[in-house]
């Protein structure tokens, strides 16, 4: 891991300097920049030779990364930078990959401030984010969209994928993360096929593929005017309690998908959600301060993406949504300092739900009622 | 004359006794007992579904009659919890799955950690599958008022879906919808 105040030197000349672009972190502290020196004695030289770094963004500007690939995460960005230049800021969209192998090159080499990130990326796989773990904390939970899954009529289940070639998507988008991510739950195996969803699917039509998985869905009209010729359906995706951190069920109809689902048919799929996470965020760290001021503007204008020009998706998300990742202190704080007093009977009624979520494979059935009457508890000593 | 007048007065004596031994002999109502059968929680089917023949009003009239009839019923409007629960026949009666239940249950754990949107879609899971509380709790996901005191912060709600999902557990059975539809009719 490099920290980002150091050049990266290979043969003798500088190659990369993380947070070259970042200049106003040098700008409040005016001796930091003569402060930076390459890693050793044998290298100062070099150092001299860095270029001098590009103009330089205010304080309150910022760099949001998001899928290129992915519709409804870029329609999510744009909505997120207009709300945030109304409350003066200064934000850019970077485009980039937001798998984990991605996230954590963006962490390390200081690409971008924020992130907007499928849920999935970052935690089907611990392993692969334990390093960056605790310097992408989330900013808040945003609304997840269903997995869609579209195969011949021949195709009657998942299983029937195992061996055979997938449309994954562009490799590290978030179709190709999640399509991961939920084959690994499920325990199927196909063979992945990264290219992007219009490509796939005439992959998918001329029979070279035996699937194709997308994310943004609801986003995307190349999906929307796919299957004219009632050759292919959307497979079904059961929810299991393995599925339980991530994923939340969610059903398409023939409303969504008139091409892909008979008039009378609902089909089961799960959803997976978006995370707007701060990027090399550590607490503590200068840019843990500026994601907590990016987060203060966030928050206090979050109201001016919930008018009708903005995607409906923002009127689903309650910032206070708990995630199962470390979440930017100042956004904690900032939540509660929002929230009303919780009372006893709210109190117990989160401690039973903690509870019943610790168990051994999730809630039970046998929970229900006992949630259940916590939650009338609760209601009634309100009325 | 006179004859027509005392046939008169003997009638009169005459529906006089019998209205007072039916009076004397008539089995009493003990009130509090008839309202207590009548009061729960669980989606019961306290009236028996109607004979195929009987029409749908025709139900409802004997519901309302019934009601009427209940000695402790509480004052009109939603807000009692003492009333008749009529259920329609097209509303499945038996107790939820196991399925349903887990779904139920995913869902409070979910409205309890804020997560309102996943919370709405295992409570809508649940619901499909015959749940009738899932109904009630969906009525409050999506209740202002409720995920305001939940800590819910930038999320509205949205007060037409709440009211539907409260009517809808009222129908299934729920005595607790009824107070939430009072409390809603009061803050019209």
């Amino acid at each position: 891991m490099v920290r980002y105040d150091h050049p990266v030197v290979r043969n003798g000349k500088v190659i990369l300097w993380h947070g070259a672009w970042r200049e106003r972190l040098r700008s409040k502290d005016p001796g930091q920049s003569a402060k930076i020196q390459a890693p050793d004695a044998k290298d100062q030289n070099q150092s001299a030779a860095v270029p001098a770094a590009p103009p330089k963004p205010s304080q309150n500007s910022f760099a949001l990364l998001a899928d290129p690939n992915d519709a409804c995460a870029s329609r999510l960005a744009s909505d997120f930078v207009a709300a945030m230049q109304a409350g003066g800021a200064d934000g850019r969209i970077v485009a980039g990959g937001v798998s984990a192998a991605a996230l954590g090159a963006a962490v390390n080499f200081d690409s971008a401030d924020l992130a907007i990130a499928p849920l999935d990326a970052l935690v089907a796989d611990p392993q692969a984010s334990a390093a960056w773990r605790e310097r992408a904390p989330y900013i808040a939970k945003l609304s997840g969209e269903p997995i869609e899954i579209v195969a011949a009529r021949d195709v009657a289940d998942l299983g029937q994928l195992a061996g055979r070639e997938v449309g994954f998507g562009v490799a590290n988008s978030a179709d190709a993360t999640s399509a991961a991510a939920l084959f690994n739950t499920l325990g199927v195996a196909p063979r992945p096929a990264y290219e992007p969803l219009a490509d796939a699917l005439n992959d998918l039509a001329a029979g070279r593929l035996a699937a194709v998985v997308a994310v943004d869905g609801r986003c995307a009209p190349t999906l929307a005017q796919f299957g004219a010729d009632k050759r292919f359906h959307e497979l079904a995706v059961r929810w299991t309690p393995a599925m339980r951190s991530i994923y939340a069920p969610a059903r398409l109809t023939a409303k969504e998908r008139p091409n892909l689902i008979d008039a009378a048919e609902k089909i089961d799929t799960v959803a997976t959600p978006r995370a707007l996470i701060a990027l090399d965020a550590a607490p503590g760290s200068p840019r843990a301060q500026t994601a907590a001021a990016l987060t203060k503007t966030f928050f206090a204008g979050f109201d001016r993406l919930l008018v009708p020009d903005k995607d409906g998706a923002w009127r689903d998300v309650n910032l206070a949504a708990e995630a199962p990742w470390p979440r930017l202190r100042a956004a904690q704080e900032w939540i509660d300092a929002a929230k009303p007093a919780s009372d006893a009977s709210l109190q117990s009624f989160r401690a039973a739900a903690r509870s019943a979520a610790s168990a051994d494979g999730g809630p039970a059935a046998q929970d229900s009622d006992r949630l259940y009457d916590s939650l009338m508890q609760w209601r009634g000593a309100g009325q | 004359m006179p004859m027509i007048l005392l046939k008169s007065v003997a009638g009169l004596f005459a529906g006089v006794a019998v209205g007072a031994l039916s009076l004397a002999y008539w089995p009493q109502i003990h009130p509090t007992n008839v309202a207590a059968r009548l009061v729960v929680e669980q989606p019961q089917q306290v009236v028996q579904a109607a004979p195929p023949a009987l029409e749908k009003s025709a139900v409802d009239k004997l519901a309302l009659a019934l009601r009427d009839v209940q000695p402790n019923a509480a004052p009109a409007g939603f807000g009692s919890t003492r009333g008749l629960t009529l259920t329609p026949t097209n509303v499945d009666f038996s107790p939820p799955s196991d399925d349903a239940r887990r779904f139920r249950a995913q869902g409070l754990v979910a409205l309890a950690g804020g997560d309102v949107a996943a919370a709405r879609a295992f409570l809508e899971r649940a619901a499909d599958a015959g749940d009738a509380r899932a109904l009630l709790v969906l009525g409050d996901a999506y209740d202002p008022a409720t995920l305001t005191r939940l800590g819910a912060v930038g999320l509205k709600g949205d007060p037409s879906r709440a009211r539907d999902y409260y009517h809808r557990a009222n129908e299934a059975g729920l005595a607790a919808a009824r107070q939430r539809i009072a409390a809603y009719e009061v803050s019209q």
